[in-house]
């Protein structure tokens, strides 16, 4: 510190001694009836004087440790800290002397480390000389325990509490024995003559009453005093600090600082679990290694102790307060919804499936699930989620209710049916990412579906009209998600859910489905080159054709069953099915499915004559399938013509017509990219790959290319692709064995 | 490699040694105490890898051996997830592992360790079992009974149980329950097998890394090394530590039952070696083997084939055996040395000299990948059946047969076993005993329903065998008998079966039932050693007896392959 700054800090406590002769003068005049204004600024004046001389003095003196040690003594033990600066920044701001907020509110559930939050400020006001006394005062009732929660003698339970205590810590012990009116009077009195920082730490345990006194207490206090309340409702008063749990990392360092401490290790997949299942909630994620330490559990036993009991004491500890304050059942049926779902859920399916028709009472209880951290939003898209232990405190409130349950699960069955009719058409193609963002929820829907219809299906001969409606459920699930499921690429999901919703069709006696999805799982092992399974199941899709009438269904069944057999080497038996396939789909000339089967087949036929070596045979048959499906009929041509541009491509590269290859394969990423046909993007960057290799432009990108349709070829389990592109990658490198350490 | 006999033995012993070093070290006694928390931890953590199904985190078959006391048992349960293949079809193997391991974790919440009951599954299997010191049959059927009537709404996986005072008491109980409740799975066999579970990468599981593994021991090392004593006493100590760690490495990674590797071998071995080659087996129909033969004599197929295949593919020629986590019945051969052809032609060998060999068939698929040598295996099953179809059409002659269960398998098994050891014979795994023969049957729905009722009449007897003889049946391969006592129970049924037959105008066995001789084959005689057996009592004159509670029904398919065409139950 230079002289000049020594000067000017000289200069302003001078000013501040002037100011505090004149104040104490003028006090003199009162006696013993001081006004509590000249009090207070006294106060304020000294405690300026002192904050400069102190800068001046640098810490050159020991004389306040002294001090700091006994108000140190009255505070809980300092835990291991981590993270929350923003927080304690925030705070700390608002509890300098010249901010206007006099309350902190510091929410959340229990075990989201409000405690721990405040003892942490506590100490840094002590160390930065922010407060000359700090008094902490504590209102809980019980404690969680490695047994279980334990009840205590809580600290305080009334007002009068509270103002015993600021008694006894500021020299007025006997303050107790005065009336209450005279209490308060005392405990302003004391309070003025010094800067303190009173901490009211669980102040949900006071009854309403209290809470109403102590906050009147305050709002009258004089301005020396600041306040921290800790709380699990919400603190109507003052800044308020909302705790969510820590980030992964600030979890990971908590866990493993005190893993040291007890000297127990989990695995980095342990604590990754451990995390996700508790949200970054300190309590449980301590809970868990204190199980583990002192009471001797394995890891494995403690974790799914976590994750599967329905009765351990945590979930009490941390959720009970909230629920009960939950006030109408808009409430407990949002925060049901929620709980029945895997991930998190949209807004409008939240408000429907609750069943909260009208739009005030449903934002006031979103609202209020919020303020209680029951419940998150992701602003970006609109959802709102719970944590995995959140979720488990709420199913197990509800496990009783089989009625309420059934019916909760039917509507949500319902909602996303209906979502599906709407979103999930062959035009709607560009709204698909929206409904994938319900993909998990969907499918567990499906889940929901497949079980229902098992357990009747047990019980009864015959189908009642509810099981007819929920198999009717998952067969439309099956065929219309299945079919977003397939273009994007997410094929074992299609797979699973193909199986589950044909057992419904068969129940159904709905051939049509029947056949349909049993091409689906065709499809998948075709591409996954598994051909002989693929034959198998394309020929029960056909026999089931044999209980219906539907040619385009017949026809669509034989496209698969043809290209099935191209593949196993069957050629004559290939050409005939596609042929047959082309014949019935050139009646459909203004069906959007039958058009997009007749290019099928005369894509079909392109690989037929390309495996039989007929190169310019197949390159009529890909062109006629590029017409057909760029057919003005059709109003999206963009679906599937990257299948059609990449036959060309491949057609113009055995041909050594690298240009156009390369133009084929670029228009067939384009649209493969545009559709979000992940297969075909692959299958185009591979030939564009085979392109610069053939013309040695660009081998570095023909590597990278070719990588990136082997990681996505092997994503998709393409077996017969990933072979071809694995032939390729060593080609590029024999050509250029230096091209790695290049790269 | 550690036998699977004593290696609790050994386990034990091995961190009892390092125990007693450690107290003579001439170290301060807190040093001392620390080192002794470090192997504590060490210990715990290594007995609970051993102990424990890491998908379920049930105790496994190793547990059964170490911490069951099988002589204290009151009374057991077995608990059957109905049709699990077909749940990993539709929901996913994913959701049907979590909804496993909630299973497990429900049942282990009601029986626990400290009151003497015991959860355990065998890895890939669709059984969980649980045995009680503590409680009767009865008493663990009623704790049962509410989660079995909670199983709708709270899991996904449908179950069924049985519970009583030996095994096949237990699984007698739950076929019962099974058949009262859930539509008999009838499947094809080759559509409908494990293998056509679609695949999801695995990369995922959540066991410890080899390295998170080895850290306590040489974290033990170090706190040695730090600690000042001498270095002859240092090495010492040290080298039984890393001794231990081997130790523990080879049970850990080590499936119980088979001695094959298990899924932390696999996710310790595989990540640090380049595959050049994958092959996969399956057996057929483990499931109704498993009703047929009875899980006693199912396992001790999976390990006659696991020996096989460990003999054949050793872990110095660059292999490594695998036994999957999800599918009991199917191991996997990584190679580190062959390539697919050369593995392929490896295992062709074996396939083709051990066909009819053990209770059940099993095929192969190699290639470089596992979704290569999956293809394979499913292509080299169709080509089996194909070859297959021709003699199912004729197979025209059937039998009724019994077979010792369970609980009386076990000591006929090693009976069998001993003698084939004595002659250097091969051991039968599919014991029983053929009590008529129903040749040229054109109906057989018809014979079924007269045998159904027939059956449905007879009441358990008990068949007693004793006495060896040896048999050259039309110039066949010489074999040994154990004959069974001609009771009037077997008198009867041989003779009301052949009135059966003939009523229906099929053919019976010729002999009249005085000429007839009741027995069990329970050794196939080498070729040319028939004739040169010194001791033709084969120092055996030993007696058992089992109880009967079913026919079997079986056709006979080609020279040495019999297919089960139905079960029939006395009631009881």
């Amino acid at each position: 510190m230079d002289k000049e700054e020594i000067t000017h800090l000289e200069r302003m406590i001078s000013l501040h001694k002037k100011n505090l002769y004149i104040l104490e003068e003028m006090l003199a005049t009162y006696g013993a009836d001081q006004p509590l204004h000249l009090v207070n600024s006294v106060t304020m004046e000294k405690e300026a004087i002192a904050r400069y001389s102190k800068q001046i003095e640098s810490a050159t003196t020991d004389t306040k440790q002294a001090e700091k040690s006994s108000i140190l003594a009255s505070l809980p033990r300092r835990p291991y800290f981590v993270g929350r600066e923003e927080e304690i920044t925030t705070i700390l701001q608002s509890l300098q002397p010249n901010s206007r907020t006099f309350i902190v509110g510091i929410e959340g559930i229990g075990g989201v480390g409000k405690s721990t939050l405040a003892t942490e400020v506590s100490y840094r006001c002590i160390e930065n000389d922010l407060f000359e006394s700090v008094i902490w005062i504590s209102a809980k009732e019980s404690v969680l325990t490695l047994h279980g929660i334990e009840p205590i003698i809580p600290e305080a339970k009334t007002l009068s509490d509270i103002l015993i205590t600021i008694g006894s810590s500021l020299g007025n012990p006997t303050i107790g024995n005065l009336s209450i009116q005279d209490q308060i009077k005392r405990a302003y009195n004391l309070l003025a003559r010094q800067t303190t920082l009173l901490v009211l730490d669980n102040f949900e345990s006071l009854s309403k009453n209290e809470q109403r006194d102590v906050l009147d207490f305050l709002r009258r206090s004089p301005i020396t005093l600041k306040v921290a309340i800790t709380s699990r409702e919400r603190v109507s008063e003052g800044q308020i600090i909302r705790l969510q749990g820590l980030s992964f990392e600030e979890s990971n360092a908590l866990l493993e600082w005190d893993a040291q401490q007890k000297n127990i290790h989990l695995t980095k997949d342990q604590n990754k679990y451990l995390v996700e299942l508790t949200g970054g909630l300190p309590l449980a994620l301590l809970w868990v290694q204190g199980q583990i330490a002192v009471l001797g559990y394995s890891v494995t036993q403690v974790l799914d102790k976590l994750s599967l009991d329905t009765d351990i004491p945590i979930l009490q500890y941390c959720f009970n307060h909230s629920w009960n304050l939950l006030r109408h059942n808009n409430e407990k049926k949002i925060l049901f919804v929620l709980a029945l779902q895997p991930e998190a859920v949209s807004r409008i399916a939240l408000k429907e499936i609750a069943g909260i028709e009208d739009a005030d009472s449903f934002d006031t209880s979103i609202s209020d699930l919020l303020q209680l951290s029951l419940i998150d939003h992701e602003p970006d898209r609109d959802y709102f989620s719970i944590l995995p232990l959140t979720r488990r405190f709420v199913r197990t409130q509800f496990a009783g209710d089989r009625k309420f349950i059934k019916q909760a699960e039917l509507k949500i069955a319902q909602y996303y049916a209906k979502l599906l009719a709407q979103k999930s058409g062959f035009k709607e193609w560009r709204g698909y990412d929206d409904l994938l963002l319900d993909r998990n929820n969907i499918l567990s829907v499906a889940q929901w579906c497949y079980k229902s219809v098992q357990r009747k299906q047990n019980s009864s001969a015959s189908l009642t009209k509810q099981t007819r409606n929920i198999a009717e459920i998952l067969v439309q699930i099956g065929i219309q998600l299945g079919s977003v499921l397939w273009q994007r690429a997410f094929w074992y999901d299609r797979m699973t859910l193909a199986h589950a919703a044909l057992s419904a069709a068969k129940l159904l006696e709905d051939w049509k489905s029947v056949s349909t999805f049993a091409r689906n799982i065709s499809w998948i092992y075709f591409y996954q080159g598994d051909y002989l399974r693929a034959l198998r199941w394309s020929e029960e899709s056909l026999l089931a054709t044999t209980k219906t009438e539907d040619d385009l269904l017949i026809a669509a069944a034989k496209r698969s069953l043809g290209t099935v057999e191209l593949r196993l080497g069957n050629f004559e038996r290939s050409e005939t099915l596609l042929k047959d396939v082309l014949q019935t789909t050139e009646t459909y000339a203004n069906d959007d499915y039958g058009i997009y089967s007749k290019g099928f087949a005369q894509y079909g036929l392109g690989d037929l004559e390309y495996e039989r070596g007929n190169i310019q045979v197949a390159k009529n048959w890909y062109q006629k399938a590029l017409d057909t499906w760029q057919d003005p009929v059709r109003k999206d041509p963009v679906r599937h013509v990257s299948y059609a541009l990449n036959g060309l491509g491949f057609i113009a590269l055995k041909e050594k017509n690298y240009e156009e290859a390369k133009r084929f394969f670029m228009e067939g990423i384009q649209s493969a990219e545009e559709f979000g046909r992940v297969d075909e993007l692959a299958k185009g960057n591979l030939g564009l790959a085979s392109v610069y290799l053939e013309t040695a432009t660009d081998l570095k990108t023909a590597l990278i290319l070719t990588n990136d349709s082997i990681e996505s070829f092997q994503q998709q389990g393409m077996q017969y692709e990933i072979q071809k592109a694995k032939v390729l990658q060593e080609e590029i490198l024999k050509a250029d064995p230096q091209i790695l350490t290049s790269q | 490699m550690i036998k699977t006999d004593n290696e609790k033995e050994i386990f034990l012993r091995s961190f009892k040694k390092l125990e007693n070093q450690i107290q003579v070290l001439p170290v301060s006694q807190t040093q001392i105490e620390r080192m002794k928390s470090q192997i504590s931890g060490i210990q715990k953590t290594a007995e609970n890898l051993a102990l424990y199904d890491p998908l379920t985190h049930a105790l496994n078959t190793r547990a059964g051996e170490w911490l069951i006391p099988k002589e204290q048992i009151k009374g057991m349960a077995k608990i059957d997830i109905y049709d699990l293949r077909q749940a990993n079809k539709v929901y996913g193997v994913a959701a049907v592992d979590s909804e496993l391991h909630k299973l497990a974790y429900q049942l282990m919440s009601i029986f626990t360790l400290d009151k003497g009951d015991f959860v355990r599954r065998s890895p890939g299997s669709d059984e969980f079992r649980i045995f009680s010191v503590s409680k009767t049959p009865q008493e663990i059927r009623l704790l049962l009974t509410k989660s079995y009537l909670d199983q709708e709404q709270q899991s996904l996986l449908t179950w069924d149980f049985g519970t009583g005072r030996t095994e096949t008491e237990a699984e007698n109980n739950l076929q019962k329950q099974r058949k009262l409740f859930r539509p008999l799975v009838i499947r094809q066999t080759i559509l409908e097998s494990h293998s056509e579970i679609p695949r999801q990468l695995e990369g995922n599981n959540s066991h410890l890394s080899w390295h998170e593994f080895n850290m306590p021991y040489q974290s033990l090392v170090d706190t040695i090394c730090s600690s000042a004593v001498p270095a002859s006493l240092q090495q010492q100590t040290t080298e039984q530590i890393h001794a231990i760690r081997n130790i523990v490495e080879d049970i850990v990674t080590k499936e119980a039952l088979t001695g094959t590797l298990n899924a932390i071998g696999a996710k310790w071995y595989l990540d640090r070696t380049f595959i050049q080659s994958v092959a996969l087996t399956d057996m057929l129909d483990m499931h109704e083997g498993n009703a047929r033969y009875g899980s006693v004599a199912i396992d001790q197929d999976l390990k006659r084939f696991a020996t096989l295949l460990l003999g054949h593919f050793p872990r110095k020629e660059g292999f490594l055996l695998f036994r999957s986590e999800r599918a009991g019945d199917e191991f996997k051969i990584v190679s580190t040395k062959s390539m697919a052809a050369e593995l392929e032609s490896r295992i062709r060998t074996i396939w083709r000299s051990d066909q009819g060999r053990g209770l059940l068939a099993w095929n192969y698929g190699v290639g470089r990948d596992d979704a290569e040598a999956h293809v394979a295996l499913y292509r080299n099953r169709v080509k089996e059946i194909e070859s297959m179809e021709v003699p199912v059409s004729n197979g025209k002659s059937t039998f009724i047969i019994v077979r010792p269960e369970s609980d009386d398998y076990p000591s006929l098994f090693k009976f069998s076993e001993e003698t084939a050891r004595i002659i250097e014979g091969r051991p039968i795994m599919d014991l029983h005993l053929t009590v008529q023969a129903i040749r040229n049957v054109h109906n057989f729905s018809e014979l079924q329903g007269r045998l159904e009722e027939y059956s449905s009449k007879l009441t358990p007897f008990e068949v007693k065998v004793k006495n060896i003889v040896r048999m050259n049946v039309n110039n066949q391969q010489g074999r040994l008998w154990l004959l069974a006592e001609k009771t009037k129970a077997l008198e009867s049924i041989y003779n009301d079966l052949g009135r059966i037959a003939r009523e229906m105008g099929y053919e019976s066995y010729p002999y009249k039932f005085e000429n007839w001789l009741p027995h069990i084959k329970i050794v196939e005689l080498p070729e040319h050693k028939s004739t040169q057996i010194k001791d033709p009592t084969f120092g055996a004159n030993r007696q058992a007896a089992f109880t009967v509670r079913r026919f079997e029904w079986t056709v006979q398919q080609s020279h040495d392959r019999w297919e089960l065409l139905q079960q029939f139950s006395f009631p009881q």
